[in-house]
């Protein structure tokens, strides 16, 4: 579904992440785990193409189905972006407007995406129980929901346009435990249901453990390590791998 | 949003309250006797006593300001000192011709102003975006007495172009007499179609409106680029982007709207800037406004007037706020909350 060939990230003069290879098969779910300045939020804003409005610029070559992404017009891009790819973010209620109902937020984005007046109703409705919330919850503002309700709110949008990639840059850190495992739930039942490939990215590798397939980890920029994620959570090959593993609380275990 | 629009309606009365009571105050401690201003200075002491009577100026002051507070419940000012009349149909008189001036030159900041700030926040870094923030600065940083005589010197006796002072050219009397509707000559024309009045009235307009519309637009501008680069940054700018909306719709909606707040906040502002400047700009230009009506009251130690004028100014203030603060709970529903 993608492929990435020596993708590489800068701003000005510094290279903030470089990819020299990545694979990623429908309905399958890519870790990238990294302490913060690692470059997984670059990568992930490369993969959507929005790099050039944070003021960097990328080379190399990102295909979504063949399709050759990294020499595309912003034109081009908009029908990629919400359509075949989308991105949720690490702060769920910051990243939905604040001025305007989550409704308003779903109707317009359906709208844009060419879902017919007629039908907006009730594919909301639709991806709202798939996601556990009462469709009541379209007449509120990013305010008067939890961090929770907005991310799984989030991940419905995503869900309704029925995209197949889905970028998830640090989708938990912001949320508390429990609330991190409703978040996980739904995006497991996003690709079961809808065959979504997800990217998924944490600092947090045990949250990683439990959904990703394989596991890339990166550190200042570069891939450090790369592989399944049974053999990089178990036989990490990397020093800097084990840092990451023992930056993980594990109940019972003492340093 | 009812008991918000109750608690704000509260806290205007208790500001209107505040200001009758401060400049009532601070009217009795300016030096100089209003007595000796009305009857002159070689008027004897009988002469001196009589006005004092008149006036209630003789009264103790707790007494004064009774008779002050229940007059302006009954819409009852005074009679101005200086025009003999009552204040409460001076200002009736002279409001119409002000409000209409800086109410135009607020309209063109808004709609020159927002636009401006938008187009240099899309071009933010490039040359575009720096012209526009000399402008910008330009606009904000003139003096605005200093704006009026140029303008004045550029374009009436330099070029020609536009006419140096009044509201319109009073020749036309003869041939399409003007018919007083609001006391404006611009709107009285515009509503009794008497268009050669018009023509003239609003050529009339252009310079003192450039002059009180230069910083409000300036500031319009360098409020919307700032606020609008500020939500640029946000994540949930980086999520519609992401969501495949055209930058049309990032920048026109998604980022203008929260933007807002900050913007209509400062049209309240420059509300208060644009009428001060307003007093210097009626003089400038000739205008028979609520300036110029302050500036003879405050020269003349009018206290009747001079408490109708800062009266009428405060509670316009308090009033635009008000709605300020009402539009800002529409655009933002966290302001209701």
């Amino acid at each position: 579904m993608i492929r990435v060939r020596d993708l590489q990230v800068s701003y000005g003069d510094s290279v903030v992440a470089h990819i020299p290879e990545l694979d990623l098969a429908a309905g399958q779910v890519l870790g990238i785990a990294g302490e913060s300045g690692s470059g997984k939020s670059q990568t992930a804003l490369a993969l959507m193409g929005l790099t050039r409005y944070a003021g960097g610029s990328v080379t190399g070559s990102v295909q979504l189905g063949g399709v050759e992404l990294s020499t595309l017009t912003n034109k081009q891009w908009r029908a990629v972006r919400g359509r075949r790819m989308a991105m949720i973010l690490q702060s769920p209620r910051a990243s939905l407007n604040p001025t305007i109902t989550l409704g308003a937020l779903f109707g317009r984005t359906l709208k844009l995406h060419g879902v017919p007046r007629a039908e907006r109703q009730a594919r909301m409705e639709q991806a709202l129980v798939e996601v556990v919330l009462d469709p009541q919850i379209l007449s509120r503002y990013p305010h008067e929901v939890s961090g929770g309700q907005a991310q799984r709110f989030a991940i419905a949008l995503v869900a309704a346009l029925r995209v197949d990639v889905l970028i998830a840059d640090e989708p938990t850190s912001a949320l508390d435990v429990t609330v991190q495992s409703e978040v996980i739930d739904v995006l497991r039942g996003l690709r079961e249901r809808h065959g979504t490939a997800i990217v998924f990215i944490s600092h947090d590798l045990a949250v990683i453990g439990e959904l990703a397939d394989q596991v890339m980890v990166m550190r200042r920029g570069e891939v450090v390590e790369q592989g399944p994620t049974s053999q990089i959570l178990h036989e990490p090959a990397q020093q800097y791998t084990r840092e990451l593993l023992l930056a993980v609380p594990v109940i019972g275990r003492t340093r | 949003m009812s008991r918000y629009v109750a608690s704000r309606v509260a806290q205007a009365f208790g500001v209107v309250l505040g200001v009758i009571v401060l400049t009532f105050v601070i009217a009795r401690l300016i030096p100089g006797d209003p007595a000796v201003a009305y009857a002159g200075p070689r008027a004897s002491a009988e002469e001196l006593a009589a006005v004092r009577e008149q006036f209630g100026l003789d009264q103790p002051l707790w007494q004064q300001f009774v008779t002050y507070i229940t007059g302006i419940v009954h819409g009852d000012l005074g009679i101005s000192l200086h025009t003999k009349q009552p204040v409460t149909s001076d200002l009736i008189q002279v409001l119409p011709t002000t409000l209409v001036l800086v109410g135009i030159a607020l309209v063109f900041a808004a709609l020159i102003g927002i636009p401006l700030g938008l187009a240099a926040a899309r071009s933010q870094g490039t040359l575009g975006d720096l012209a526009a923030k000399v402008i910008s600065i330009l606009m904000v940083s003139m003096p605005v007495f200093w704006l009026a005589i140029l303008l004045q010197i550029v374009f009436f006796s330099r070029l020609g172009w536009l006419p140096v002072a009044g509201q319109y050219d009073t020749a036309l009397d003869s041939t399409s007499p003007l018919y007083s509707v609001i006391g404006v000559p611009v709107v009285d024309a515009l509503l009794t179609g008497n268009w050669p009045v018009f023509a003239s009235a609003a050529t009339h307009l252009v310079l003192p409106v450039i002059a009180i519309a230069a910083y409000p637009i300036g500031a319009v501008a360098m409020v919307t680029r700032g606020a609008l680069l500020e939500n640029l940054g946000d994540e949930h700018i980086r999520m519609v982007r992401a969501l495949g909306f055209s930058e049309l719709s990032v920048f026109g909606r998604f980022a203008l709207r929260p933007a807002l707040n900050p913007i209509v906040s400062l049209i309240a502002l420059v509300f208060a800037y644009a009428l001060t400047n307003s007093f210097i700009v009626e003089s400038v230009f000739n205008w028979p406004g609520l300036g110029s009506y302050a500036v003879k009251a405050i020269q003349t130690l009018d206290i009747p007037a001079i408490l109708g004028v800062t009266l009428v100014v405060a509670l316009l203030y308090v009033l635009l706020n008000l709605i300020v603060d009402l539009v800002q709970a529409i655009i933002d529903p966290r302001v209701r909350a």
